[in-house]
């Protein structure tokens, strides 16, 4: 739902259970998505694989969850300034844990010392932490992720410089 | 959309093209097997050119940033240059990280030395010379375009389109269903996307900052009529371009060039002395690695580029086709730019920049002589994409 301020420009339903039967449903979504929202930019070209980028980062990670809720939802909204992109799904308990978890720091300088660390585990070999994706579109790309657990079903909102 | 990674021995190059997005490390296979075979073969600088892969998902980094270090560690007399493109965002931010953790990796930006003229081509500085220039063009290229095939409603691409002008011109004169442009010098988008907004027409016009040579975000055969004007001449590999724009160009199609032969350009009175400076001005451009007498040249890029129905057709703008004060207008734009910049860049001196402004100075006399008479020979080369 858009608050007065933000207006809603898009809203695109999936039925997880097909969502997560095909990989390239991420690639697919995250360009498709890019390209619209990109259309209208300065320069559309750039903007749009950069928001592809980001978004594909996003729904791999929610690909992973392998939640059985019904649906996922994007809604992609303009609040002047920025592009918001809310991820809405129900989650387990284990998978709202984990993003309680990644969610407890907000600080961007720790949680680009964070994602180096991680990428240090990628370079000895180690297995990373599995939000690896989300920390880096926040390292690298100035994104700002937040979570919100409502009754029912669960925001994870992407939000980014127009 | 898949990826593509190839090894090329002469270059000591792999190069990833496409997306690479995989599930798996599996899907990797061949980006594992060719990095192998590559770190095996080259000698002293191993090249990954990222330029032309559109998209990569963190698993497939992650996979190519533990190869690299295998290799670094393997191969202690090897060193890694990573080639990157501006135009594709994440590739300058995840490369860089790679620095951080291993010894001997560079990283090339490939559009800061895209072709051998370009710190001069693109700063603002050359803006007023691509304004003028299109003015003064367009009557006559107007006529020419429609019998080189352009008509009402079709596509069209603008490759190297500057500042827009002649994009502006085609949407008002012709209607086209699409039109965009595309360059690479972040001035004269600028430029251009200004004009077009303060037109209202931007969401018209669109401008596309990109690299002529790897149009990897426009399809195949996406276009009716794809532009490149006064540009091949400037690229030291006009065929890599040409190349792709036949890509983008629909079957049945028309790619359609503009190409001068500079130093022809001529003026009386005192055409010997306006006949060295553009003799001069054109072995400038030379020594940057550009080609101003590319004009006559087009029918053989075409035929290897297998276009049909060539067609080439001389554009001589001349103070009989167009006003004197315009023409003037341009030549000054041309002395302010290549006695400064060009000449600069040629490190030429000061008695030399001043002797090349007098030629100028005399073209520009000419041209506004009612007696005198200039000429500036622009060839018109097409052909149609079977």
């Amino acid at each position: 739902m858009a608050t007065s301020e933000e207006k809603l420009l898009l809203s695109v339903s999936y039925e997880m259970e097909k969502f997560s039967n095909d990989w390239r449903h991420c690639d697919y979504s995250a360009s498709y998505l890019a390209q619209l929202i990109s259309s209208r930019a300065t320069d559309p070209t750039k903007q749009s694989i950069m928001l592809s980028t980001v978004i594909n980062e996003l729904l791999e990670v929610i690909y992973h969850l392998k939640e059985k809720t019904r649906s996922l939802m994007i809604e992609i909204k303009d609040s002047g300034s920025d592009i918001i992109i809310d991820f809405c799904l129900s989650m387990s308990e284990k998978n709202q844990l984990l993003f309680n978890s990644f969610f407890s720091c907000n600080d961007a300088e720790q949680l680009k010392k964070v994602y180096l660390s991680e990428l240090k585990r990628v370079v000895n070999n180690e297995e990373a932490h599995r939000f690896i994706g989300l920390y880096e579109i926040i390292a690298d790309y100035d994104v700002q992720l937040s979570y919100q657990k409502k009754p029912e079903i669960n925001i994870l909102r992407m939000k980014l410089a127009a | 959309m898949t990826y593509q990674v190839m090894y090329n021995q002469n270059d000591q190059m792999v190069t990833f093209t496409g997306c690479m997005r995989p599930q798996t490390q599996e899907e990797l296979l061949e980006v594992n097997k060719t990095l192998a075979m590559a770190a095996e073969k080259a000698m002293g600088m191993l090249y990954l050119n990222f330029n032309r892969l559109e998209f990569i998902n963190n698993m497939a980094f992650h996979e190519v940033m533990k190869h690299i270090g295998l290799i670094i560690d393997a191969k202690p007399k090897l060193t890694i240059k990573i080639i990157i493109s501006s135009v594709i965002p994440w590739s300058e931010k995840k490369m860089t990280w790679i620095k951080q953790f291993y010894d001997r990796i560079s990283i090339e930006q490939y559009d800061n030395n895209f072709y051998p003229g370009q710190e001069v081509i693109e700063n603002d500085h050359f803006i007023p010379v691509l304004r003028t220039q299109t003015k003064i063009i367009w009557a006559q290229e107007k006529k020419l375009l429609a019998e080189h095939g352009l008509k009402k409603g079709m596509s069209v691409a603008d490759i190297c389109c500057g500042v827009g002008d002649f994009i502006s011109l085609v949407y008002q004169d012709f209607n086209p269903s699409q039109i965009i442009g595309v360059d690479h010098s972040k001035p004269n988008l600028n430029y251009a996307r200004r004009i077009a907004e303060d037109n209202g027409l931007s969401d018209k016009l669109k401008y596309h900052y990109g690299d002529a040579g790897n149009l990897f975000f426009i399809r195949d055969n996406e276009f009716d009529f794809v532009t490149c004007r006064l540009s091949l001449q400037i690229f030291d590999k006009p065929e890599l371009i040409l190349k792709e724009l036949h890509r983008i160009c629909k079957p049945g199609g028309k790619i359609y060039l503009t190409n001068e032969t500079y130093s022809k350009t001529l003026g009386y009175p005192q055409s010997e002395i306006i006949s060295r400076t553009y003799e001069e001005a054109s072995k400038m451009f030379k020594f940057l690695g550009m080609d101003l007498e590319f004009g006559p040249k087009m029918n053989s890029y075409l035929q290897d580029a297998h276009l049909k129905n060539i067609r080439i057709d001389p554009m001589m703008i001349t103070t009989d086709s167009t006003s004197r004060e315009d023409f003037k207008v341009v030549v000054e734009s041309w002395r302010d730019y290549i006695c400064n910049d060009l000449a600069i860049a040629n490190k030429k001196d000061e008695t030399y920049r001043k002797e090349l402004t007098q030629g100028f100075n005399s073209h520009i006399r000419a041209i506004e002589s009612k007696r005198g008479f200039a000429s500036w020979p622009i060839w018109v080369a097409s052909g149609t994409k079977s």
